[in-house]
């Protein structure tokens, strides 16, 4: 094994080709060939160890600094699960109503109240919906406008009806809608994170 | 490979000043005349990991400590970042007045590079400033009361000592504002003086050239 690599580097050292690269000054310009040339020289020598120490060190520094910047985008911030909403009988037939809740999120080092607000839209049937208040575009925060029975998103004008389809504007889909159940009067939702 | 430096050459001058920097003619010397290189190098590794850390940290009290707990405690080698931020300080602290006795028991300070020696100094004082605003950045006790005796130090100069104190604290007590202008001195004013120093300096190497080990006689 060691032979292999003594030899594998002696037929570098002794290649012309690479260390004609290596060469510069004089030598570059000093066009005669001599044999010493193809040696590898105490300066070839000291050149080569220090550009490999210090790739090295490159390496055993930079590969860490990957996982280090890209660490906190591994990590999950919540847990999904079932969140209390609102009573049944709050909610407005018809009428996409604004819900807020609160849940503990895990952010860095700090474990936060975050607030949401979401839509629920109770129809005439009994049957609920409940609208994510993210816009499908670009992610801005869309809000209902009872003045024009719609959803406004404010940054690019995208428009979404009271059931979330779009009517006009950039969003390529309609607004995201939770999974729901109802549990005596009260509405829950299913919240991934 | 010769293609593309030769054009490179043509247009920005590169191989003269390879030549310059990396292939001037110095004397035989020792490895005492290695510290200068040992100093720029921690430099260069303080300033790359500081610019990592200040990805998480977070200068303010409630923060701070936080801050670095999350750094050595769950980020992906953060403990490698920090520990070679906290050792490379000791070390670049070590290597730089290892260096300048080198420099003074040589006689290496005297015509022509006495200007070099006083870019030195400024560099020695400079990196003395960055482990000493950088000390107080973790927050915990032993930073508070070190930076309180610290900075306590500076009271005691005749007339304008109290001024100063303020000055240095942002205030008269040990604040907020004091983590947060230390902050700000050790990631941006020490580190800007202390690279263009070093850029002066490094110049003023190359163009005087390395003094040789002197005999016994001189």
């Amino acid at each position: 094994m060691l032979r292999l690599a003594l030899m594998h580097i002696s037929r570098i050292c002794y290649n012309p080709a690479i260390f004609a690269d290596l060469r510069c000054g004089t030598k570059l310009r000093f066009t005669m060939d001599w044999r010493s040339d193809y040696y590898i020289g105490r300066r070839e020598f000291v050149a080569s160890v220090a550009g490999i120490l210090g790739a090295l060190i490159t390496l055993l520094v930079g590969l860490p600094i990957i996982g280090y910047l890209i660490a906190p985008a591994l990590r999950a911030s919540g847990v999904a699960g079932w969140v209390s909403l609102v009573p049944l009988s709050m909610l407005q037939p018809g009428i996409p109503t604004p819900c807020s809740f609160s849940r503990l999120k895990q952010t860095g080092w700090k474990r936060m109240q975050m607030t949401r607000t979401v839509y629920a839209l109770l129809r005439d049937s009994g049957d609920v919906t409940v609208l994510s208040d993210i816009c499908t575009h670009l992610s801005c925060k869309v809000r209902w406008s009872p003045e024009r029975s719609v959803f406004v998103c404010p940054c690019h004008d995208g428009i979404f009806d009271r059931e979330g389809a779009v009517l006009s504007g950039p969003p390529p889909r309609p607004l995201d809608r939770f999974d729901t159940k109802v549990e005596n009067g009260q509405l829950f939702i299913y919240v991934e994170d | 490979m010769n293609g593309l430096v030769s054009w490179l050459d043509e247009r920005t001058g590169l191989l003269t000043v390879w030549r310059v920097v990396f292939e001037r003619k110095v004397p035989r010397v020792n490895w005492w005349y290695t510290l200068g290189s040992a100093s720029l190098f921690l430099a260069l590794m303080q300033a790359v990991t500081g610019i990592l850390l200040t990805m998480y940290y977070v200068p303010t009290p409630e923060e701070a400590y936080n801050s670095i707990q999350y750094i050595m405690n769950e980020v992906a080698f953060g403990w490698l970042i920090r520990g070679i931020h906290h050792w490379g300080a000791t070390l670049m602290v070590l290597t730089v007045f290892l260096h300048m006795l080198r420099v003074f028991y040589y006689g290496a300070y005297k015509y022509p590079r006495e200007v070099t020696w006083v870019t030195g100094v400024v560099l020695l004082l400079t990196t003395l400033g960055l482990g000493f605003t950088g000390y107080l950045l973790p927050w915990n006790q032993r930073a508070y009361w070190a930076t309180a005796v610290g900075t306590s130090l500076v009271g005691t100069v005749p007339l304008v000592g109290e001024f100063l104190l303020r000055v240095l604290r942002g205030g008269t007590e040990l604040s907020f504002l004091t983590l947060s202008r230390f902050f700000g001195a050790h990631i941006w004013i020490l580190p800007a003086i202390l690279f263009s120093t070093i850029g002066v300096h490094l110049y003023l190497v190359i163009r005087n050239g390395i003094s040789y080990i002197p005999r016994r006689d001189e």
